[in-house]
C-alpha cells in the first residue's frame, strides 16, 4: 500500500529543464569483487558530471555484491579513436553477451593503436568480440581500501543481488513445501492424484 | 569497558534511542523517494542510502536491545509516540520537493557524522566499536549529500533559489537535532562521553563550508526549546509512526 504522503504527491512547478536530463552524458562502471580478481563492467549510468558519476556508480554497483575497487570512465572514451599519447586500459568482450573484463595496459598514441596492441598482445590466438580501450587520464579509480565503496559495516544480506541469507531461503523453501502440501489437499488435485 | 554500571542504563538508551529513532524516521522518509525521485540514477542512490539508515538503526537497536534486554523489532516498532526520541525534522515532510528532501538530508547526514564521531570516543567499548563502523559509512553519506548540494547550488538561479528557501525552510527544524538526550550529563559525569568540543559549532562549521562552496547559507540560532528528544512530536511524526507501526501493530508477536 501506497504511503499516505505519496498518495498526495504535489505535481512539480516552475521551470524544470527536463530535456537537459536526455543529454546528460552516459558513465561506464568497472568494478572489483576481491583484490585477486579483474575489473569486470559492471553496467552504465547517466550523470550531468564525473563527481555525481561516482556518487551514483558507489550506490548502484558498489552495493549489490562486495566491491573493492571501482572505475568509472565516460562511455565516448572506450570507442574513440582519438586520443593522447598515454596509457591506457584495455578490456575485451570475449563473446556477444558477456561482460567486458580488464585484460591489461598499453601505451599508446591513441585509441586505434591501443586497441590494435590489444588484439596483439592479448587476443593473439584467441576469439573476441569487442574491445574497449580507455586512456587513463578518463578513468576516476576509486580504491575501496581507503575511500570505502562496499559497506560492510553492518549486515548487508539483504541488498546481495545473488538472493537473501540462508534464514530466508529456508522459510521460502518451507512456505513452498507446504503449499504443495495445501495443493495436494484441494479438491481439485486430488482427482489428479 | 564493555560493562556499563547499572545507573547508567536509562541515559544510555535515552542516548541510544535519539540516535536510532533518527535515523529509522530519516531512511523510511526517504524511502517514500522510491520511484519518483527527479531522475533514475538519483532514485535508485537515495534509496540505496535510505536503506543503509535503516541498516544503521537496525544495528543500534540491537545495542539497545543488550542494555535493556529487549528484542529490537519491539524496540523499533513497539512504543507509543510519546516514547519515540527522533527530532522531528527527520519526519517532516518535504512535499515531494527536492531541494527539501537534500537540505533535510544535509543537515541530518552531518549532524550524524559529527554524532557519531562523539559517540566513537566513548569509553564504553560497544558503543565507540559500532559507531567507529558506522562513521566510516556515514562519511558516504555526507559525499554524496555535498555533491548534491554543489550541483544545485552552482546550478542556475532557479535551482539555487529553491535550494536557499529548502535550508531556510529546515533550518529551525535542524537545530532540534541539539536537543539534550535526557541524562546525557550523567554519561558526561561518568566519562562515558567527553565533552571536549562544542558539538553545534562543529556541525556549523561543516555545514558553512559545504553550503559556502555552493553560495548558499545557513541562518540558524542554537535553542532550548523541548521536542522530539522529550517524547513531544508533532503531526508528521504522528502520521509516519502510524504509518511504520501499520504492519507491525496487525501481530506485534508475529517470527520475521
Amino acid at each position: 500500500m501506497l504511503s499516505e504522503s505519496r498518495t498526495n504527491v504535489p505535481e512539480a512547478k516552475g521551470e524544470l529543464q527536463t530535456q537537459e536530463v536526455q543529454k546528460f552524458p552516459i558513465w561506464e562502471v568497472f568494478t572489483k569483487k576481491k583484490e585477486s580478481a579483474v575489473h569486470l563492467h559492471a553496467g552504465s549510468l547517466s550523470a550531468p558530471d564525473s563527481d555525481l558519476a561516482q556518487c551514483f556508480a558507489r550506490e548502484h554497483y558498489g552495493q549489490d555484491q562486495p566491491c573493492v575497487n571501482m572505475w568509472v570512465t565516460k562511455r565516448d572514451f572506450l570507442t574513440a579513436d582519438s586520443g593522447e599519447n598515454e596509457f591506457y586500459e584495455l578490456f575485451v568482450q570475449w563473446g556477444a553477451g558477456l561482460r567486458y573484463e580488464h585484460v591489461g595496459e598499453v601505451e599508446a598514441c591513441n585509441g586505434v593503436e591501443a586497441r590494435d596492441k590489444c588484439k596483439e598482445l592479448f587476443c593473439a590466438d584467441k576469439k573476441y568480440f569487442t574491445i574497449w580501450s580507455c586512456p587513463n587520464s578518463g578513468i576516476t579509480k576509486i580504491d575501496g581500501s581507503t575511500d570505502m565503496i562496499w559497506r560492510e559495516t553492518t549486515d548487508q544480506a539483504y541488498r546481495l543481488a545473488s538472493g537473501y541469507s540462508k534464514v530466508v531461503r529456508k522459510k521460502w523453501e518451507a512456505l513452498r513445501a507446504s503449499k504443495a502440501v495445501d495443493d495436494y489437499q484441494s479438491e481439485d488435485l486430488k482427482d489428479t492424484y | 569497558m564493555s560493562q556499563l554500571d547499572q545507573n547508567l542504563h536509562t541515559p544510555m538508551v535515552e542516548l541510544l534511542l535519539s540516535l536510532a529513532d533518527d535515523k529509522l524516521f530519516l531512511g523510511h522518509r526517504n524511502s517514500d523517494w522510491t520511484g519518483i525521485a527527479p531522475i533514475l540514477e538519483a532514485d535508485i542512490a537515495f534509496s540505496s542510502l535510505a536503506q543503509d539508515d535503516i541498516a544503521h538503526a537496525s544495528a543500534f537497536y540491537e545495542l539497545i536491545g543488550t542494555v535493556n534486554d529487549k528484542n529490537s523489532d519491539q524496540i523499533a516498532f513497539g512504543r507509543t509516540c510519546n516514547e519515540y526520541r527522533c527530532a522531528d525534522i527527520v519526519t517532516k515532510s518535504d512535499n515531494f520537493n527536492w531541494a527539501n528532501a537534500i537540505a533535510r538530508q544535509l543537515y541530518c547526514n552531518t549532524f550524524d557524522y559529527h554524532r557519531l564521531a562523539r559517540l566513537s570516543k566513548s569509553s564504553w567499548s560497544p558503543l565507540s566499536a559500532l559507531s567507529k563502523r558506522i562513521l566510516a559509512e556515514q562519511t558516504i553519506h555526507v559525499d554524496h549529500i555535498s555533491t548534491w548540494i554543489q550541483h544545485l547550488g552552482n546550478g542556475n538561479s532557479d535551482s539555487k533559489a529553491r535550494l536557499q528557501e529548502a535550508l531556510d525552510t529546515f533550518a529551525p527544524y535542524a537545530v532540534m537535532l541539539f536537543e539534550e538526550p535526557e541524562g546525557l550529563q550523567e554519561l558526561h559525569d561518568a566519562s562515558i562521553l567527553q565533552n571536549d568540543s562544542d558539538f553545534y559549532t562543529d556541525w556549523k562549521s561543516t555545514i558553512d563550508v559545504i553550503l559556502n562552496s555552493a553560495g548558499v547559507t545557513c541562518t540558524c540560532e542554537p535553542t532550548n526549546t523541548k521536542g522530539g528528544r522529550s517524547g513531544k512530536h508533532d503531526e508528521d511524526f504522528v502520521r509516519s509512526l502510524a504509518e511504520l507501526q501499520e504492519v507491525f501493530s496487525t501481530d506485534p508477536l508475529a517470527a520475521w
